[in-house]
């Protein structure tokens, strides 16, 4: 294949996933920057093995695996900037002290948001990345098993327990959230996540 | 909480919002899609704008930034953003000025880069181990995931290191009383050799029933970790 064409499909695709896997290393990188490198990681492996992303049944799925272990392997590699910004994030934030409608509203997404990410801290990692797949980029089981690699009908099990768990951890947190209180938070944006329907798992 | 109710909690809180992905035409989906094919980044995703604030404050020029272009955006001290967004413009602040948000105040004013009015609250956050401005309210930092900048000459890295290391021993459920959190602090401060550059912790008012809970706040100049009984 001619560079220039094996490019261009390149970029299709770049062009065609990228909001979607953007989104994915947010939810688990955190500091824009470090995200920047992690998106630009794992482009680097899509461009390396361009073929296979191209060929398999959903490339963004197939894209989602390759990001789930770049990230993996970073954080086993632990940059120590990493590790800082796991545990900004991991932490309750502060109150503001004297909160407009806005401030209050935003430092209770925080405070709500570090009570999750602590949460989900609780669970292995792979449970925890089942329910983040279920939930923020709403893979179907089939697809979350391809990812993480464990077998579908186990995917749903151990997400129907992980739910329960972090059910069980915020309502011992006391976080005060119900349906009702929801809408105190601000919702700055939507998720814009990625459908991820009909996927196929990844190489 | 239902299963339903829990994943509409877990989608509202979702960390990736439409604002954080840099959009198509940006610069930084340029650089990330150049630097995963290892071809060189358009230099301009590396420049920094420098607006001479204080010329254009002094003269009183119009919207016609005077600007210049630099390589090398790491020397600077602040960067003042023109939004709340990593991704958008950036342009030098006047480090005469200081290492805050007053930096950058001048942008926002009469012939500034950014406005041609009073400034908007303004938030300095860390970024890269420099002082990052940005548009918006207190909150602003911890919406862009970044910590606050506790300002200074101390090195903005430490300073990172002890927020964080003070927020997870101090600030967090259930609470930790003042007295426990005052020799938490200097374990803190000793780790981060700190106390060698004449950092010192104190309480610096009373627990009471009505506060049992301790918080902090970091005061650079006076090289003091106050410890603050909260309720």
């Amino acid at each position: 294949m001619p560079e220039s064409s094996r490019e261009q499909r390149f970029d299709d695709l770049y062009r065609t996933t990228f909001a979607a896997v953007y989104a994915y290393c947010v939810r688990r990188v955190g500091r824009r920057d470090d995200v920047d490198d992690v998106v630009s990681e794992v482009y680097a492996a899509v461009w390396r093995r361009l073929d296979d992303a191209l060929a398999a049944d959903a490339p963004l799925a197939w894209i989602y695996g390759v990001a789930y272990r770049t990230i993996g392997n970073r954080r086993r590699g632990a940059a120590r900037s990493l590790r800082l910004v796991d545990r900004l994030r991991a932490q309750p934030r502060e109150r503001a002290t004297a909160p407009d409608d806005h401030v209050a509203a935003a430092e209770r997404r925080r405070e709500l948001r570090a009570h999750l990410d602590a949460a989900l801290a609780e669970l292995s990692p792979v449970d925890a990345e089942i329910v983040r797949l279920s939930v923020w980029e709403e893979l179907s089981h089939g697809e979350i098993a391809d990812i993480v690699g464990v077998d579908a009908p186990l995917v749903r099990s151990r997400l129907y327990r992980s739910k329960q768990r972090l059910e069980r951890a915020l309502q011992n947190r006391d976080i005060g959230w119900s349906p009702d209180t929801k809408g105190s938070t601000t919702r700055e944006g939507d998720t814009s996540g990625p459908s991820g329907t009909d996927q196929g798992g990844p190489a | 909480m239902t299963d339903h109710e829990f994943d509409e909690l877990m989608r509202d809180l979702d960390p990736a919002r439409a604002a954080d992905v840099p959009p198509p035409d940006s610069v930084r989906h340029r650089s990330i899609r150049d630097r995963a094919l290892g071809e060189p980044s358009p230099r301009r995703s590396r420049r920094v704008l420098v607006a001479v604030a204080a010329a254009l404050v002094v003269t009183g020029a119009a919207a016609g930034a005077m600007v210049l272009w630099s390589d090398e955006p790491d020397v600077f001290a602040v960067s003042c953003y023109a939004e709340a967004d990593l991704g958008s413009d950036r342009v030098q602040g006047d480090p005469t000025l200081g290492v805050g948000p007053e930096a950058c105040a001048p942008l926002w004013q009469s012939g500034g880069a950014f406005g041609d009015g009073p400034p908007p609250p303004l938030a300095a956050c860390i970024v890269d181990g420099a002082v990052g401005v940005f548009p918006g309210p207190e909150g602003t930092c911890g919406d862009l995931g970044l910590a606050r900048s506790v300002g200074g000459e101390t090195a903005l890295a430490t300073m990172v290191e002890l927020d964080a290391a003070l927020r997870g021993a101090i600030v967090q459920t259930p609470c930790v009383s003042p007295e426990d959190a005052v020799p938490a602090a200097e374990r803190i401060v000793a780790d981060l050799a700190l106390d060698r550059a004449g950092w010192t912790v104190r309480q610096t008012t009373e627990t009471t029933a009505e506060r049992p809970c301790a918080s902090y706040s970091v005061d650079e100049e006076r090289k003091l970790i106050a410890i603050v009984p909260i309720p």
